[in-house]
């Protein structure tokens, strides 16, 4: 078979689709964990709160609304993650394991205790575009169009906030607390912003795959964490850390490239109990590498030192 | 210097890709696909059943058949070798072909995945998908919106309010399939049936269920009908579920009561021994409850219901039914699976059973159906 064949464009269409609506999540922990350098484990149960929320606004008639509802929704998340690490001083990591459990009865309720939730024929912003004039230009391409152009909205609106006084000082907080207390900011505060806001994002990553799949279903969100850090992480390895737009743009592309790896995984028909190793050993991989590539070098200058003591 | 390091990204990604791509080729080896050496593979499905079907009469149409679990479970993929075994019993006797092996797919309970399936099915220009649980369905609802491929779905619990058809009668569009839904009330009188004087019935139950919220909803209103009072207790992992069992066991409930409860399925054989001990038999809405343990599964037949799913995909391929108006099958629920150890065990007579139900099957606990 060709790799054509393997490789059809709509199967590389709806890779790029789900690539760029997950590049929100990957926006998310680009924040939290490489910038404010917390891991925030509540991402999984607070993408699934993006959906329902929006699945319920959406249901009310409100398409473009619901975004936003599902934003604050995940902010109130993010707030709480935050509040519980900086006031009550709960390890950041189990503060976040604490949101992430109790974000599923949360979660159950918002949906109506129910697992499932559809939006089939309501309005969302995918249909919006389609119907509108934009709709035939764009022909079978509209919701890759959506897709991307939130991608880069948000990736755009992140790099130009991170370069505000109070961006520059959250950027401050993750590179060296002690350093922003003594210049009086409270790293407190600047967690809790990063971390609602970061909560937003993966919020919204949900509410759009809720209008692009029509759907909600309570265990959408499980191990969304490690595959938003898998892209993150390819993307850091493919880029470079270079400037904030450049790092942001990254955590597009790896979220993309790490969908395309999963589709021709499926396309070759991968057992589907292997995938989730597949994911695994990518994420593996691509976090060693950094060391990996220190081990090589460190390993190389010790070679070229026994060879000059040598001669 | 910069370039040089570019380059050794770049390869370090390629490397990484290369890595998931070969693990793909090892797995697929021994399924009937490996795209590698494409030609022979890609037929292979093909003229196995072909090679039955030429027995009749030559080589008659192929058709695609897209099938996708929502995921790995002991009840779907009985639902899922059913539909398999009558395409291929179908297949033979109209001297069609169902190619099914190169579509079979697995969701894992990946929303992302089963996207990405839906994409790949519709890319490879199936002439029928067949999702299987409710959450496969939507999404493959959704996938179809537009290009309006047949859906035919299975062991969906209720099709009208997950949004799937607008009624069971007549389905409205390009969907139309099979549902488990139990019947609660005759499945009560066989508890009835049992132990006349049952007083307290335990329920027993994830709430994130969706194939549990209406099938709870009635048995509370029949109970309430009957006077039997009721006790709930849910749970939505295996060791929530144990000490939920714990407290209906506590509240010296005379029955335990579990709709088609995926979750508790997977604990059941967590929890069997507990209720054994306390001598309650537990009542479930799957035979493969018994199987597991359970002293009485009760319900449709997963069989039964992944033959009539793969009766109607034929009906619609082969005869041209419309599936906007082709009815969703409902089941006659009647087969009651009881487990003969656990019978023993609690020392319940079910013989009244064989006048209620349409079949009395008897099981011993395994993990899983032979």
């Amino acid at each position: 078979m060709s790799l054509a064949s393997i490789f059809t464009l709509s199967t590389a269409q709806t890779a790029i689709e789900l690539g760029c609506i997950y590049a929100l999540v990957a926006l998310a922990l680009f924040l939290s964990y490489s910038i404010l350098n917390i891991a925030d484990l509540s991402t999984d149960s607070c993408f699934t709160l993006g959906c329902a929320v929006c699945c319920q606004v959406t249901l009310m008639g409100h398409p473009i609304l619901a975004l936003f509802a599902a934003m604050l929704a995940g902010v109130l998340s993010g707030y709480i993650t935050a509040f519980l690490q900086t006031r009550l001083g709960v390890e950041s990591i189990l503060a976040g394991i604490i949101v992430n459990t109790g974000l599923y009865t949360v979660n159950l309720a918002v949906m109506g205790f129910s697992s499932t939730l559809s939006i089939f024929k309501c309005d969302n912003i995918f249909s919006m575009v389609k119907d509108s004039a934009l709709g035939d230009w764009l022909g079978s391409w509209y919701k890759l169009a959506v897709a991307l152009l939130i991608a880069l909205a948000v990736g755009g609106l992140l790099t130009l906030f991170l370069k505000t006084r109070l961006g520059l000082s959250i950027r401050a907080t993750g590179d060296s607390p002690d350093m922003i207390k003594a210049s009086s900011v409270n790293p407190a505060f600047t967690i809790t912003v990063g971390l609602c806001i970061s909560g937003s994002l993966t919020a919204l990553s949900g509410a759009v795959l809720a209008q692009y799949q029509k759907s909600c279903d309570i265990n959408l969100g499980t191990g969304m964490v490690t595959i938003a850090l898998a892209s993150l992480i390819i993307g850091e390895t493919l880029i470079g850390k270079g400037g904030m737009l450049r790092r942001a743009l990254g955590a597009i592309i790896g979220s993309c490239l790490y969908r395309l790896f999963v589709a021709v995984a499926l396309r070759l028909n991968v057992p589907a109990e292997c995938m989730k190793l597949v994911s695994a050993l990518i994420v593996a991989i691509a976090i060693a590498s950094p060391a990996l590539k220190k081990y090589a070098s460190f390993q190389k200058q010790k070679a070229q030192r026994r060879g000059g003591a040598k001669c | 210097m910069k370039n040089v390091k570019f380059a050794k990204k770049a390869l370090a990604m390629v490397m990484a890709a290369a890595m998931s791509l070969s693990m793909a080729a090892c797995g697929g080896g021994d399924a009937a696909s490996s795209k590698a050496d494409s030609t022979a593979a890609e037929t292979t499905a093909a003229q196995t059943a072909q090679a039955a079907a030429s027995a009749a009469e030559g080589a008659g149409t192929v058709y695609k058949v897209g099938i996708v679990k929502y995921v790995d479970d002991a009840s779907l993929d009985q639902i899922e070798a059913a539909i398999q075994a009558e395409l291929d019993a179908k297949g033979t006797e109209l001297g069609v072909t169902f190619d099914y092996a190169d579509y079979t797919k697995n969701g894992q309970a990946d929303s992302t995945t089963l996207n990405q399936i839906a994409s790949d099915l519709i890319a490879d220009q199936v002439d029928v998908i067949i999702p299987i649980a409710t959450p496969a369905a939507l999404i493959m609802q959704t996938a179809t919106e537009e290009n309006q491929i047949p859906v035919v779905f299975s062991a969906v619990s209720d099709p009208v309010g997950a949004g799937l058809v607008d009624s069971l009668e007549t389905p409205g569009s390009n969907i139309t399939g099979t549902s488990d839904a139990l019947n609660v009330e005759a499945f009560i009188d066989l508890m009835l049936a049992a132990n006349p004087d049952l007083k307290t019935l335990g329920l027993l139950y994830d709430q994130g269920q969706d194939s549990s919220k209406s099938a709870i909803e009635s048995a509370l209103a029949y109970c309430q009908e009957k006077g039997i009072e009721t006790v709930e207790k849910t749970g939505t992992t295996n060791d929530e579920l144990s000490l939920a069992a714990d407290a209906l066991i506590a509240a010296s409930v005379d029955a335990v009561f579990t709709p088609t409860d995926n979750t508790v399925m997977t604990a059941e054989l967590a929890i069997y021994e507990k209720f054994i001990d306390a001598k309650i038999p537990h009542y479930a809405g799957a035979d493969s409850f018994a199987l597991n343990g359970a002293f009485c599964g009760y319900g449709v037949n997963y069989v039964t219901l992944g033959t009539a799913t793969a009766d109607i995909v034929v009906d619609i391929l082969v005869n041209g039914a419309d599936p906007a108006a082709t009815a969703v099958q409902l089941m006659s629920s009647g087969i009651a699976m009881v487990n003969t150890e656990t019978a023993e065990a609690i020392g319940l007579d079910y013989s009244a059973f064989s006048d209620l139900c349409e079949e009395v099957k008897e099981t011993t606990t395994q993990e899983s159906f032979e």
